[in-house]
């Protein structure tokens, strides 16, 4: 790179900087019009874009900002106020400067686009200012404070003149500059550098990603240098040396923290663009919209903020052009004229989650299913079914797009899809709420995979895993006390009651191959965790600390196992992060067909609704097989068979507290078969298995012949019961299986059960 | 000019990758073992804050049961990330002469020989040259797995 490339690149990479900063501003001028301060700023941007052009011989640029400059100049001073159309203008100047940097960038020159439309449009302004000002009749808008207008008038005119011809004729570069007076905003300019001070002292430098990511190996090296150095020190006497060596870990410690930090940057560098492109967008579709931002200081890894941008701009262009309404329409619904359009981040766990949220209308769920239908994505009878979150999750699809028109802005043929799959491929998710005729929500979660991450560091036998912090729930310690089983075995799946819950439980160093047997310990370390909308439990051997940590990708080599990445802890070691969702599902404890993306969600629905239910398994005494609703049962207990007893002519039996009502499942169900069963056929088995639900505040329990599995079914292949107490049939486990109705069950028992329920209260 | 080699050692036999190919050899490394990964994977290296996948070269030539278990790593650099493969023992770099090249003998058969692009007639020995692009091969070593 030649010394001039070098200046020409420090050119445009100030400059573009500049330019998003002037964004934000001339946006927030239209809020408020009199802010000398931001015209000052703005005015002196374009000032010294106009000045290192012509230094440099950029002429298109020089003519385009050298208008806009003169027109600044004048809105700053007084001399005329900021319309809509001189924004609009404006910004396009911003644009056309934009522009050409991004030829320069790209070619080395400016390019040979034609900007004297736009130049045409800002001299008019400039004109109108100068010309028509002092006419009663002309602007009503203009300010009326210029006491010097009518000298102003012939300067600027002379000026603004000028420029067109430099515009338009491409004028050399060695054009004397206008005669200047007081009122030219040259001259101006120079008075202000000499009377304020720089707005913002300058604190950043331009730093390459490349030096940081060298300078995060090399502090990564320190570290491990540092803790071999501790380790060594350990052994020695030198009180001097031991002092040293601590305070150089400490010392370290802060730089690893402080290197790390600077690949972050606050969620504002892409914000800052937002406020013009809801602006624009709200222009052309002719609504209004009143922007606002909260978390902007959130921190992201640069990586991620690059590859967030797009979807973000997506999401705000979806809710302006169909969450809020037209004006009119919003004043008919009792709602201001303008609508608000709200972006929120923060972090949450171990992802930032960032909301775009609008006051519109919400969700148009006949419309949605509608479009739906015409794009060929369900058949009008599937849509007549379809749940709400169905429906919500239909707005995602390829092919869905429900914007009637074209427009300059959407229309581009991007639709929710893309920013579905562009967010899903970060590892993140995207949720949506809406409340129809309040607001919709989408709700975008990214984890940060370069990111500090909390996570709850564990044992499986001698491996160390991290578990991320976001899906531990609770920790809890079981001791075995030899007289009641804490783990219990269902049906082969192990389980723990949790508050009277049955939590299925996985024991990560079976899971995870690294010891088959499992001894009977008398204590266990189980860590509650979120798989998706379903909680299950991990066994682990020890439970060490909780740590922040930098996540490391694993190669492609290591895909598909059940770990999220990498990190490598204080001391050097590596230490593997769960992918708490795959575990589940290679467990079994997850299912498949809950993956929690939109996409799985809306293929089920659409293609099959199916819909997966857990269930609990049970065998009749025939042999036959029943099953129960998992999220009614509330225990599973093992009564001695002396130990139930008669009341009359219900079955009971002491539990804790409480007297618990029995159904003998063989005596409640209405008999299929004509043939007397002959109960002296049956082992009595000296346990009774007994399956405690509650329903509607009150327990009761289930006699069963056994228990048998717990299984989660896809309800598709289901059929209607075809006897009292059965809502439906189902295969499960290539055997057809009736699904209990409990409460048919206990009408048919005893048909005073809910009535008592009443009575005692 | 000459294509220089660096040497190493899997069981019986003698490899070498070209030197340039190779970013550094370290002895005695702590790998961390990465479970439920395939066999042939042996761990993982924290290699300066990096992590690097350890590939166990022996158990890829299909070489099962070999009672020790060897931690000397070549790092390689496999285009955006790096790799390392875990050899038995590191050897020096040697110059090879053009002309002593042949297609793999043979001899060689299975795995090995799709894993070898040729050898060099070395004074004293033959030098199998790794075809590393094909060792790295995911599909190839899940097929040479079943195989086995």
């Amino acid at each position: 790179m030649n010394g001039m490339d070098a200046i020409i690149a420090e050119f445009l990479a100030e400059s573009v900087e500049n330019l998003d900063q002037l964004d934000q501003d001339l946006v927030s001028l239209e809020k408020n019009p009199s802010d000398r301060e931001v015209y000052g700023r703005i005015f002196r941007t374009i000032h010294t874009i106009k000045g290192t052009c012509g230094f440099l011989a950029f002429g298109t640029l020089e003519s385009v900002t050298h208008i806009g400059e003169s027109l600044l100049g004048r809105l700053r001073d007084g001399e005329m106020e900021l319309t809509p159309e001189i924004t609009t203008d404006l910004l396009g100047l911003i644009d056309a400067v934009r522009a050409i940097l991004a030829n320069i960038d790209a070619t080395g020159a400016e390019g040979d686009e034609d900007y004297s439309a736009l130049v045409a449009r800002l001299q008019s302004h400039d004109d109108s200012a100068s010309g028509k000002k002092p006419k009663p009749k002309s602007a009503t808008k203009q300010s009326k404070k210029k006491a010097a207008a009518p000298k102003a008038k012939a300067k600027a005119t002379s000026t603004a003149t000028k420029a067109t011809k430099k515009a338009c004729g491409a004028t050399p570069e060695s054009d004397p500059p206008p005669k200047t007076g007081p009122d030219d905003p040259e001259n101006d300019n120079e008075n202000l550098e000499l009377t304020s001070a720089p707005a913002v002292a300058e604190t950043n430098i331009r730093v390459d990603v490349r030096v940081l990511d060298h300078l995060m190996n090399l502090v990564g090296e320190l570290v491990l240098a540092r803790n071999q150095l501790v380790q060594h020190l350990a052994t020695s006497q030198d009180p001097h040396l031991a002092s040293s060596s601590q305070r150089l870990d400490s010392i370290t410690s802060e730089l690893q923290e402080a290197v790390m930090r600077t690949r972050m940057q606050p969620i504002s560098s892409i914000w800052r663009k937002l406020p013009r492109f809801t602006r624009d967008l709200a222009l052309s579709f002719g609504k209004e919209v009143e922007f606002e931002m909260e978390g902007e200081e959130t921190d992201l890894d640069k990586s991620v903020i690059e590859a967030i941008k797009g979807s973000l701009l997506h999401l705000v262009r979806n809710s302006v052009d169909h969450g809020i309404e037209a004006p009119d329409v919003r004043e008919a619904h009792g709602k201001p004229r303008a609508g608000k359009l709200r972006l929120r981040a923060h972090h949450e766990g171990g992802n930032v989650v960032i909301e775009v949220r609008d006051d519109g209308a919400g969700l148009d769920h006949e419309g949605i299913v509608a479009r739906a239908v015409k794009a060929g994505l369900v058949t009008e009878e599937q849509g007549a079914d379809l749940s709400q979150a169905a429906i919500e999750a239909l707005i995602f699809q390829p092919g869905f797009s429900t914007a009637s028109k074209v427009t300059n802005i959407s229309g581009r043929g991007v639709g929710l899809d893309v920013v579905r799959t562009n967010v899903e491929s970060m590892g993140g998710s995207i949720e949506l709420q809406s409340e129809p005729g309040q607001s919709t929500t989408f709700r975008v979660k990214i984890p940060l995979t370069l990111a500090i991450v909390s996570v709850l560091l564990v044992r499986a036998d001698d491996h160390r895993i991290a578990i991320p912090q976001a899906s531990v729930v609770e920790l809890i310690r079981v001791e075995q006390d030899g007289e009641k089983e804490e783990i219990e075995d269902l049906g082969g799946v192990p389980v723990y009651r949790l508050r009277g819950k049955l939590l299925p439980l996985v024991f990560l160093d079976r899971e995870l191959g690294v010891r088959e047997n499992v001894d009977q310990n008398t204590k266990a370390n189980i860590i509650v965790l979120q798989g998706d909308d379903r909680q299950f439990g991990l066994v682990v051997t020890g439970v060490e600390d909780s740590q922040e940590i930098v996540v490391k990708p694993l190669g492609r080599l290591l895909s598909g196992l059940p770990f999220a990445g990498a990190t490598i802890l204080g001391d050097g070691q590596i230490a593997l992060i769960l992918d708490v969702f795959r575990l589940g599902l290679a467990a079994g404890v997850v299912s498949e067909s809950r993956v929690h993306t939109a996409a799985a969600q809306i293929s089920n629905a659409v293609k099959t609704r199916a819909k997966t239910e857990r269930l609990v398994c049970l065998h009749g005494e025939d042999g036959e097989r029943l099953a129960i609703d998992f999220d009614q049962v509330s225990r599973l207990e093992y009564f001695p068979r002396t130990s139930l007893e008669r009341v009359g002519h219900q079955l009971v039996v002491q539990y804790g507290n409480e007297i618990l009502q029995l159904i003998e499942l063989q005596k409640t169900l209405p008999e299929r078969r004509k043939e007397a069963r002959n109960p002296s056929d049956r082992v009595k088995t000296e346990t009774v298995p007994v399956i405690v639900c509650t329903v509607k505040d009150r327990r009761v329990g289930l006699v069963a012949h056994r228990i048998a599995d717990i299984v989660d079914e896809d309800l598709k292949a289901r059929r209607a019961g075809s006897r009292e107490g059965v809502r439906g049939c189902a295969v499960i486990r290539d055997r057809v299986t009736e699904i209990l109705d409990l409460e048919v069950l206990i009408q048919l028992a005893d048909p005073t059960f809910f009535e008592r329920t009443i009575d005692q209260e | 000019m000459a294509q220089q080699f660096c040497t190493f050692h899997v069981g019986d036999l003698f490899l070498g990758i070209e030197v340039e190919r190779v970013q550094e050899v370290i002895r005695d490394s702590d790998i961390t073992p990465v479970p439920t990964a395939p066999p042939w994977i042996r761990g993982l290296i924290n290699l300066r804050g990096q992590i690097v996948t350890a590939i166990d070269l022996g158990k890829r030539f299909g070489k099962t049961d070999r009672g020790h278990e060897s931690s000397t790593v070549l790092v390689l650099d496999a285009g955006s990330t790096l790799l390392s493969f875990v050899v038995d023992r590191a050897g020096d770099v040697v110059e090879v002469n053009e002309e002593s090249f042949e297609p793999p003998p043979d001899t060689l058969k299975g795995e090995a020989r799709r894993l070898i692009k040729g050898t060099y007639k070395l004074e004293k020995n033959l030098l199998l040259v790794l075809d590393v692009e094909h060792a790295l091969e995911i599909d190839a070593v899940t097929v040479g797995d079943r195989e086995s």
